[in-house]
This record gives C-alpha cells, sequence and structure tokens, in this order.
C-alpha cells in the first residue's frame, strides 16, 4: 500500500512538473517590425 | 533631460543619447512605434516648449532628423515617387536613388530605407540614402 501511494505520488510529481513546463513555454516573439529607427540630432547653444 | 522629454512624445518608445563625447551628446537615437510617426515638426515643438517652460535657460535648436530604418510602400506616379510607411501611412516625397529605382523595376515595392527628413515648405521628404529588401 505505501508502495503503490509512493509511486503515485511520483506520478503526480512528474505531471505537475510538465504542466509547468507547457506553462512556462516561451512567449511569442514580439512582431518584427512594430517599430522604427530615427535619429535626430539637437543642437546646444 | 532632452531623453525623457523626448520619450514624452507620442509614439517614442525609446530615446537615448548616442553617447557623451563632444560630438555623439547632439544625437539622440529614437525607437518609434510603427503605427505613429514622429516628424520634425513634434521635436521642434518639444524644444520651443522646452524653451518657454525655463524661461530660456534650456535652449536648444533642433538640427535634423535621419531615419535609419522604416519599412513601407514605394510608389511612381509619373515623374514622382512617394514612400508610404507601413502602419502609420505617414507619405513621405522621395529624392529617389538608382539603387532604389532598380529594386521597385525589379517588382519590389515593400521596402525598408534609411534616409534624411525634411519638411520644408511644409513638404515632407525622404532623402534616401540607403534601400533594402525587408525580407533579407
Amino acid at each position: 500500500m505505501r508502495m503503490m501511494v509512493a509511486v503515485l505520488a511520483l506520478a503526480g510529481a512528474v505531471w505537475g512538473c510538465d504542466a509547468k513546463a507547457t506553462e512556462a513555454a516561451p512567449q511569442e516573439k514580439k512582431a518584427e517590425g512594430s517599430s522604427y529607427k530615427a535619429t535626430v540630432k539637437i543642437d546646444d547653444v | 533631460m532632452l531623453e525623457a522629454r523626448l520619450r514624452k512624445l507620442d509614439g517614442i518608445q525609446s530615446a537615448k543619447v548616442r553617447g557623451f563625447d563632444r560630438e555623439s551628446k547632439f544625437y539622440f537615437n529614437l525607437e518609434i512605434s510603427e503605427n505613429k510617426s514622429v516628424l520634425p515638426q513634434a521635436i521642434r515643438k518639444m524644444l520651443e516648449d522646452l524653451k518657454t517652460e525655463t524661461k530660456g535657460d534650456e535652449d536648444y535648436p533642433y538640427n535634423s532628423m535621419v531615419i535609419t530604418a522604416i519599412t513601407g510602400k514605394v510608389e511612381k506616379s509619373g515623374d514622382a515617387w512617394t514612400f508610404t510607411a507601413r502602419g502609420s501611412n505617414q507619405k513621405y516625397d522621395l529624392a529617389a536613388t538608382e539603387a532604389l529605382k532598380k529594386m521597385v523595376e525589379s517588382g519590389k515595392s515593400l521596402l525598408t530605407v534609411a534616409g534624411k527628413v525634411s519638411d520644408e515648405q511644409g513638404k515632407l521628404r525622404l532623402e534616401i540614402s540607403d534601400v533594402k529588401d525587408p525580407a533579407n
């Protein structure tokens, strides 16, 4: 009985880790080209 | 001070001074949302407001603006070339280069370009200095 509980607990832990790994999947990369670049020159007096 | 003011302008995601040496300190690298357009007029107004608020203590004249990479559609109508920015749909008159003309003639109209922006006499103009296929 004790052995069976241990096996079930281990299976649960593995399943939990798997679920967490799925949740932690990398977020979708921000769409490229969502911004553009410029340089502005501002003088000093 | 100027970085913070630039960041407040609508559409600017980031503004960083290029460096702190004698020459670099006058240049600010901007990252601008593609669905907005930040034009020289907006920069000049920000500088005028800053001067007014500080009673003339903070007086920084606008010098120039260069777009280093923007993607959009290039079109030719008669002898006139226009660039319509992707996202914002901001239109610029183009001073087209041979490289740009060749790319359009080869069938490419969505291009990533770089160039100086001017708005003399209310005409927004982009003087192309570089052009490339956005897929590359």
